[in-house]
């Protein structure tokens, strides 16, 4: 039995894992599946990759135990997971623009010095936290930062060179932290 | 992690350089399950108006080798008749807006080496030295050859501030 919390600072997560009959699905029950309470996220991640793409997981909501989707109890979790990036994107600046990315439906080029990264799930809030990097290997006083053009579904990201111009790095990266919108 | 399949779309927008969206087609959950999206033409249209609103014209679907890798004029891409291209008077403007900036960067430099040079008490020729390099950044802003450039690759070459000299 394996209670999951996806924070160490407060249930967030309610729930109950237990290999509770012969039909559940868990990735690894002769091990058993087990979380403890306030297992780091790390864990939890661990956890969530070793679950099967499909079939349903053992979970107890409010003292009930029931079969449900584990697509679905995962999706639950990711929405109540703070502690993971629910957004990241390593991208180029060129032709093969997105190298790795999670939760991104689009990565929009509209011009020099600048990239749109749109959500394939928004967020919750506008308040959630972005980090924009850039990499360049042409230029040695270049940073990136986030505008104000902030949304729910999206965010611009710039790369400024030399302290006032737009201007390409060699790569894009982007993390966000946040609440994801309930499905 | 695999590189996503990705889909790139070319989007006009107006007095905007062209934009070019790359939609993913592929993605993956936690848990590495397969998430495929059917790009249909309402998706497509979804996602440009996430990036720009109601502010873009039209929009075409392209292929990876169709985007141009320089992209030293990338403010001046368009797409005109199925070919990216870069438009040479947009491309002038750029190449003159950029010569501007770093000769503006120089003789911010330069007045700053004047006035060491007076407090100094240099001696006349370097003051004349540095007086003929300042009247030069001016004139290099209105270097005719960059107008008369008759291809990007030509534009491109022209670097007005390369023959002054600096200290």
């Amino acid at each position: 039995m394996a209670t999951i919390r996806s924070s160490p600072s407060g249930p967030l997560v309610d729930a109950v894992l237990a290999p509770i009959a012969s039909e559940t699905v868990l990735a690894n029950p002769e091990s058993d599946t087990a979380l403890p309470v306030g297992a780091p996220s790390s864990a939890l991640l661990d956890f969530l990759s070793a679950l099967p793409a499909s079939g349903d997981i053992a979970v107890r909501r409010a003292g009930e135990w029931q079969l449900e989707p584990v697509n679905d109890v995962v999706a639950t979790l990711l929405v109540e997971s703070p502690g993971m990036p629910a957004v990241f994107i390593y991208s180029p600046v060129n032709s093969a623009p997105i190298l790795a990315s999670y939760n991104v439906a689009a990565s929009v080029d509209p011009g020099a010095g600048l990239r749109d990264i749109i959500f394939t799930r928004p967020f919750a809030s506008v308040n959630y936290c972005a980090i924009a990097g850039v990499r360049s290997a042409t230029q040695t006083t270049i940073r990136s930062q986030t505008t104000t053009d902030v949304t729910v579904g999206s965010i611009r990201i710039m790369s400024v060179i030399e302290n006032a111009n737009l201007g390409d790095p060699t790569n894009w990266y982007l993390v966000a932290f946040g609440d994801l919108a309930p499905l | 992690m695999a590189i996503p399949q990705q889909l790139p779309i070319a989007v006009r927008r107006p007095n905007a350089p062209l934009a070019i969206v790359w939609i993913v087609l592929e993605q993956r959950d936690r848990r590495g399950a397969p998430m495929v999206i059917n790009p249909t033409l309402a998706y497509i249209e979804s996602q440009i108006r996430a990036a720009f609103g109601d502010d873009w014209q039209s929009f075409r679907v392209i292929e990876a080798r169709d985007v141009p890798t320089d992209r030293t004029f990338r403010d001046a891409w368009r797409d005109r008749d199925g070919v990216i291209e870069v438009d040479l008077p947009a491309a002038k403007a750029l190449h003159r807006a950029a010569v501007d900036r770093r000769a503006a960067a120089r003789i911010e430099a330069l007045e700053r080496q004047v006035v060491t040079a007076l407090v100094t008490g240099a001696p006349a020729s370097r003051m004349a030295l540095l007086r003929d390099r300042r009247l030069a950044l001016l004139a290099a802003r209105d270097d005719a050859r960059i107008d008369a450039a008759a291809s990007v690759d030509e534009l491109a070459a022209i670097d007005p501030l390369a023959s002054i000299a600096d200290d």
